[in-house]
């Protein structure tokens, strides 16, 4: 009981990871990025490429990465968010959806179909354990990776709460047009923010590559993960999304424990549990089912 | 030399025309104001010279440089303000925070948080406050600051007194009244002729786009003023 609850802790930190870019493009930009998934299979491609082919340390990897993301970030936001975004709900779905698909059919060509990890990288962190009172060992690469989610959620929050410019991040997203008025260039923020979203991303690839493997269409499991503990959680605090990520991983875990295919299935009820309070009593909107309290 | 020179805005909303082609000016350290009833297109005047609005025709020059062609974040930044209608302050944020994104035109100037608090001492205790949380009176000062945080030359008010309690309206035309005296050029919209009349260096009424009379307050009255923003010809000869 001890270690399913310890286990599930530690997926939820995995989840989390993977769910931050998503939750902060919806929360900051409206945006439900639906190349997430694919987004984070090609930084994950990145860091193979830098830390197999190039033989780079892995921090270095990660740094470089993160550097590209954010670039690409502002590309894409540039080039084809920005455009979608006056389009209403349905045109960003409807762009990244695209993004997705060119993406993933790109990464296919280009690095074929073979599953990679990016264990090897780390030597034998990827299967070292911490030994916890009880006899109960946990990998130690699932315990960086929820210590890194808390990193990652709060070092976000702390941007976006006490920096002039998270303050402006904010300013657009609440409020373009006044914010504009105040001398704040919201084209340039909003582009910043996708580079931010899509760099949190990086770390959601390292946390993929280092606990399992992943294939070029890999990034369709990753947005339903994300989506899931998104839609639980909420937006409106990062934190809210750690708490979603917890809840579909007990969800699934629960579900593992009364059948052994019950583990995706678990996590699918709690979305839809979540799905239906979410909307009960009103009409369709995706403001409403992301929880996205309505603005003062 | 006028600080801020409005010439021939039109504006429309889709297939109404808003603005016909409505010119003005206003001077350093001048207090213009802008009456006119509902709908008669005072703020889609306003937002159109501030840009946050898109015009059909018309020029916007601000201390002699020609801003038309600019958007709204660089005549922001040119020293160009609107205080928008319902102040339009960010409500989850602080009201310290809210004044320090008006900052955001990186011009450089003597307003500072510490600054807009002499001015309006009453917001000083309010600095870690939620704006959504303030009486309208206080989001109107904080709006105003806000405004002034960003060193402007110009400032626009749109519906400066609406929804206020008499104290707060009060409070503000003092404030408002210390710009002018520094050499800003004010630009307000406001509903109540008498405080207008009162205040006012110079008046414009509008009438369904166009407007209808401009004059200083002692060559005007108040039904003057009254038949303007309806569109009689009484207000239009005087």
């Amino acid at each position: 009981m001890t270690s399913l609850i310890i286990n599930a802790l530690l997926l939820a930190g995995y989840y989390a990871v993977l769910a931050t870019g998503l939750a902060f493009m919806y929360s900051v930009m409206n945006i439900i990025n639906l190349a997430h998934g694919a987004l984070i299979v090609l930084a994950g491609y990145g860091l193979y490429v830098l830390g197999n082919d190039l033989n780079l340390p892995f921090p270095v990897a990660i740094a470089i990465m993160m550097a590209a993301m954010f670039l690409l970030g502002v590309v894409l936001h540039r080039a084809v968010l920005a455009r979608a975004y006056g389009g209403g709900e349905l045109l960003p779905l409807l762009a990244t959806f695209g993004i997705s698909i060119v993406l993933d059919n790109l990464m296919f060509q280009t690095f074929g179909a073979d599953n990679i990890s990016l264990a090897p990288l780390v030597g034998d962190l990827s299967w070292a354990s911490f030994e916890l009172p009880g006899a109960i060992f946990v990998g130690k690469i699932s315990v960086y990776i929820l210590a890194t989610a808390i990193v990652v959620i709060g070092l976000v929050e702390l941007l976006l709460r006490r920096t002039a410019l998270g303050h402006r991040i904010q300013a657009t997203s609440q409020d373009r047009a006044t914010a504009a008025l105040l001398g704040i260039d919201t084209g340039r923020t909003a582009a910043i923010a996708t580079g931010i979203a899509l760099a949190t991303g990086v770390v959601a690839a390292a946390a993929l590559g280092l606990r399992s493997a992943w294939g070029p269409y890999g990034g369709s499991a990753i947005l339903l993960f994300a989506f899931e503990a998104v839609v639980i959680g909420g937006t409106g605090s990062l934190w809210r999304v750690l708490a979603g990520a917890i809840v579909l991983a007990f969800a699934q875990s629960l579900g593992a424990l009364v059948h052994p295919q019950g583990f995706l299935i678990g996590g699918h009820l709690a979305f839809l549990v979540a799905v239906f309070v979410r909307l009960r009593g009103g009409r369709f909107s995706l403001a409403r089912l992301f929880g996205k309290e309505a603005r003062a | 030399m006028s600080t801020l020179e409005a010439t021939d805005i039109r504006a429309s909303h889709g297939q109404l025309c808003a603005v016909h082609g409505a010119s003005l000016s206003v001077r350093p350290g001048e207090m213009m104001f802008l009456l006119g009833a509902n709908g008669a297109g005072k703020t889609t005047l306003l937002r159109s010279i501030a840009g946050d609005h898109e015009m059909d025709a018309g020029t916007v020059v601000l201390s002699g440089v020609d801003v038309t062609g600019m958007a709204a974040h660089h005549r922001a930044r040119s020293g160009l303000a609107l205080v928008p209608e319902g102040r339009r302050l960010f409500p989850r944020m602080t009201v310290r925070e809210n004044l320090q994104l008006g900052a955001s035109t990186s011009r450089g100037g003597p307003w500072t948080v510490e600054a807009v608090y002499d001015t309006f001492p009453h917001l000083a205790k309010l600095d870690k406050s939620a704006a959504g949380k303030l009486s309208g009176g206080e989001q109107q000062a904080v709006a105003i600051g806000r405004a002034l945080m960003g060193d402007p030359v110009a400032i626009m008010l749109d519906e400066v007194s609406l929804g206020l309690s008499p104290a707060a309206v009060d409070s503000a035309y003092d404030a408002l009244n210390r710009l002018r005296d520094m050499g800003m050029a004010l630009l307000i919209v406001e509903q109540d002729l008498n405080r207008a009349l009162a205040s006012a260096d110079h008046l414009m009424v509008m009438c369904e786009g166009r407007i209808t009379l401009q004059a200083r307050p002692d060559e005007t009255s108040l039904d003057a003023l009254a038949a303007a923003s309806f569109g009689h010809a009484q207000g239009a000869q005087t």
